[in-house]
């Protein structure tokens, strides 16, 4: 099992290179810069600027110094928080991100489980097709107009919730809901399937032959075996939920990563860019490889050399 | 046969008994920190004196010498005082650190109009407490010209008539820059040619002090905590991408001492929702969105007002087909202003023929009249340009960037386009960047673009924007007449002869020559909570209403 791990572990390196190397190339292929705004920069100002920051050499040598400071663990400066650390940057981003989007896994995981297993047990019931219908209706809706919605139902009209920013426990309960929806929907359809196929199973029908109480046929053998596919999906929906939802952190300004991530792009903040998709690949890896692990742990069949 | 699933239904009553009492909290306070409350604070005022403004995003910088961004700049008004500051919101020019206006009666400028001598109050302090001299103002002029500070920024250009400044920023020595700190009380600077403008551009933020001592700290000298200003506000926090709060300086030393305590910048992009926090209680003051202005026309927590801004079309004048200026002067008359800022900006905004807009000396009301909506005429014109109902015209693309507003205009103008011309053009919507690359680079045809003063001032509006090879001079125009006058314009002091060769060279630009098709003069739109007392807006501020004038503001009980 360590060496798996281990080997997963030294993945990254190729991974982060790979990512590196194509973000970079198409930064730089897409037309603007980081200087441009609606009026010039005097020419003089320009080349003080590019020649500070390394800009004004070939993209080669820039590709070059940009992996050898990495190496360092220096990811560069911000241009449009100028000479703001982009460590920093990502670091008070992710943060607040993270928490966002684990409450909001929590919530989606808590609700979409239970939901989809308690449907998939009273299959064509009420109970089945209220869930069903919650589902398609949760899984369409985008987040943007969940989140306006609660917006205005909750502010505007009620005066029960403040608007926006990050902070009390109350500044989260909106964009928590906004952003567990779609994937409670979207774990919810997904537990159901599984589940229903579980129950199909061979062992779960000797399980009952053999004249176990229900609670106990489901619980220990169910479950677990119906929770595998689950886990496959919960982990990317993890690390999505947990790098930032740019859509929600606008609506309800909170100044998480994926505000940040997006609006660099617009405006060709190139080190901030660059150590957010890094960052963003590096979840993600690790996101999956916890997910093989928990597998281990909830099927016995799984095993790694 | 019921089941007993205790489990998953344990489960499920967890989270529905989480949100419950969740949603009970909620329900314990309805306001968030409102403001004040009934307690007296004397004189009608709230105990809390705290203004809450939403501000549009972070800003770049909170250096003053490379403040760029209507963000950066209303923050950094707030922490720093330059020599001199606006008196009222009629843009007068008060001495603020310096003594007195220096004049050529008091020696404080040469007969020549090439020497200022200023002198400095004597009991200028740093928001620390310790002394302010001319020392720190020398430094921080030079530091306007350095290529590692001021000299990778917009605004130092317009100080070259310093003498040694524009050889600083490429890469000369920054001793060679002519400010000097004479004594401690006095400062002087040597100009290459007379400037009537100076004093206001030692208003303006590029010219705010900055200690040495501090700057040296690094590049995170600008974080709360470091961060050390003269102004009548101290930034105690910045919490970047949330909010920034500024406090009281105790150690202010002007006479335009604050009332506020605080000033709580809430950084809010989406300007819906920015809307929804001031129904709810969260913000005093928040612009209007566009779409909303019907809503609030009425309203008596409105404050609308004109800005010293323009937008219209901008021609690239060596394109064909706006190399022609007919049929320049043709899609000119073809837009139908007053429908435009009636239907497309919700009535917010002054139609308008002129490329000055109203309050700068040299603006003439009379200015493109020639060039009002009237279709017959505007198809007269393009028929004297020789497309006769758009006949042989080559293809036409307006290009924009994807802002919904950009959207709106630009299929107005198409529209009023085809309907009074006759004439089909394309609409390409570029992404933010994309666009302005192009937009840069003069890469197309027509744009929509316009001008927002740094300063009420003509020179502002048309040396650098129209000059040959300013620049600035994004349409590419060029007339040897009109740089002439400009010329004689900057070396020229007394205030009505300025502003008759500036009104004579706009003349060119627009009655002449049709450079720029103007549209209309954006107007400012906002909210404030009716307990905001003493909002002193100008045509030039620069993000908030009144934010030249924060001191006068105080917070009404209620």
């Amino acid at each position: 099992m360590l060496t798996f791990i281990l080997h997963r572990l030294l993945w990254l390196l190729p991974v982060l290179i790979a990512v590196a190397t194509i973000t970079f190339a198409l930064m730089h292929l897409v037309p603007g810069g980081p200087w441009d705004s609606n009026r010039r920069l005097p020419p003089a100002a320009e080349e003080n600027l590019n020649r500070r920051y390394g800009l004004d050499k070939p993209l080669p040598e820039q590709f070059i110094d940009y992996l050898a400071d990495l190496a360092q663990g220096d990811l560069g400066v911000s241009y449009r928080s100028l000479n703001r650390p982009v460590s920093a940057i990502i670091w008070d981003g992710a943060r607040v991100s993270f928490t966002l989007g684990f409450i909001a896994l929590l919530v989606a995981v808590g609700f979409g489980v239970p939901v989809g297993l308690l449907a998939a047990l009273r299959q064509n019931t009420v109970i089945d097709y209220a869930s069903v219908g919650f589902v398609s209706i949760g899984a369409s809706l985008p987040s943007f107009v969940t989140g306006m919605l609660l917006l205005v139902v909750f502010s505007a009209e009620l005066h029960l919730l403040p608007t926006a920013g990050w902070g009390s426990f109350r500044q989260a309960i909106m964009p928590v809901l906004a952003l567990s929806i779609l994937p409670a929907a979207y774990i919810s359809r997904v537990t159901r399937a599984s589940m229903l196929e579980v129950l199909q199973q061979d062992y779960v029908r000797t399980a009952r032959a053999k004249g176990l109480r229900e609670q106990v046929i489901v619980m220990r053998h169910v479950v677990r075996n119906g929770m595998i596919p689950v886990l496959t999906v919960i982990g990317p929906v993890a690390a999505a939920l947990v790098t930032g939802s740019f859509i929600i952190e606008y609506l309800f300004s909170i100044p998480g990563i994926g505000r940040t991530f997006v609006t660099s792009i617009g405006a060709r903040d190139y080190g901030v860019i660059m150590g957010t998709t890094l960052f963003y690949a590096f979840v993600v890896v690790l996101f999956n490889l916890m997910v093989d692990i928990l597998y281990v742990f909830v099927d016995p069949r799984i095993r790694y050399q | 046969m019921t089941l007993k699933l205790r489990g998953s239904w344990l489960w499920l009553l967890v989270v529905a008994v989480a949100v419950a009492a969740a949603a009970l909290t909620a329900c314990s306070d309805s306001d968030d920190d409102g403001n004040g409350g009934t307690t007296d604070g004397g004189d009608g005022l709230a105990a809390d004196q705290t203004l809450r403004i939403r501000l549009i995003g972070e800003p770049t910088t909170l250096d003053p010498q490379l403040a760029a961004f209507t963000p950066d700049i209303g923050v950094v008004k707030q922490l720093w005082r330059g020599l001199f500051y606006y008196g009222d919101v009629d843009l007068s020019i008060v001495p603020a650190a310096a003594l007195e206006i220096p004049t050529v009666e008091n020696g404080g400028i040469s007969e020549d109009g090439l020497t200022y001598t200023i002198k400095l109050r004597d009991d200028l302090t740093w928001s620390d407490g310790q002394a302010l001299t001319a020392e720190d103002f020398e430094y921080s002029l030079k530091r306007l010209f350095d290529p590692a500070a001021g000299g990778g920024g917009y605004y130092y250009s317009y100080y070259t008539d310093i003498i040694g400044g524009q050889e600083a920023v490429d890469g000369g020595s920054l001793d060679e820059v002519s400010v000097s700190a004479v004594d401690a009380t006095t400062l002087e600077i040597k100009l290459s040619q007379p400037r009537a403008t100076l004093l206001t551009l030692l208003a303006l933020w590029p010219a705010y002090p900055v200690r040495e001592d501090v700057v040296s700290t690094g590049e995170s000298w600008t974080e709360a905590g470091t961060l050390v200003g003269n102004g009548p506000y101290v930034l105690s926090e910045w919490a970047h991408d949330d909010h920034i709060t500024l406090t009281a300086n105790e150690n202010y030393w002007g006479d335009d001492q604050p009332t506020l305590e605080t000033i709580d910048y809430r950084i809010q992009p989406n300007e819906g929702a920015a809307l929804i926090a001031y129904d709810n209680g969260e913000l005093d003051m928040t612009p209007i969105p566009l779409t909303d202005a019907a809503r609030f026309a009425d309203s008596p927590e409105q404050i609308q007002y004109a800005q010293l801004a323009t937008l219209g079309m901008q021609f690239n004048v060596t394109r064909a087909p706006f190399d022609n200026v007919d049929v320049r002067r043709a899609f000119t008359a073809a837009i139908d202003r007053d429908t435009f800022v009636n239907d497309v900006r919700g009535g917010v905004g002054q139609a308008t023929t002129s490329w000055l807009p109203p309050g700068i000396l040299g603006y003439d009301a009379d200015r493109g009249k020639d060039y009002a909506f009237d279709a017959d005429q505007a198809k007269q014109f393009l028929e004297d340009a020789g497309f006769p109902g758009g006949e042989g015209l080559p293809d036409i693309t307006l290009m924009v960037g994807d802002s919904q507003s950009e959207a709106l205009s630009s299929q107005f103008v198409q529209e009023q386009v085809k309907r009074n011309l006759g004439v089909d053009i394309e609409i390409e919507t570029l992404e933010g960047a994309t666009f302005e690359d192009r937009f840069l680079s003069s890469d197309f045809q027509v744009t929509l673009g316009g001008w927002s003063a740094d300063y009420a001032d003509a020179e502002n509006w048309l040396p650098s924007l129209w000059g040959t090879e300013a620049s600035n001079n994004i349409s590419l125009y060029s007339n040897t007449q009109f740089d002439d006058l400009m010329e004689q314009a900057a070396a020229e002091l007394a205030p009505e002869k300025r502003a008759d060769l500036y009104r004579q060279g706009e003349a060119i630009l627009i009655d002449e020559d049709v450079a720029f098709g103007p549209i209309y003069h954006n107007v400012k739109n906002w909210l404030a909570k009716p307990w905001v007392d003493g909002i002193a807006f100008t045509e030039a501020d620069s993000e908030t209403p009144g934010d030249w004038f924060f001191t006068r503001v105080s917070i009404k009980e209620h």
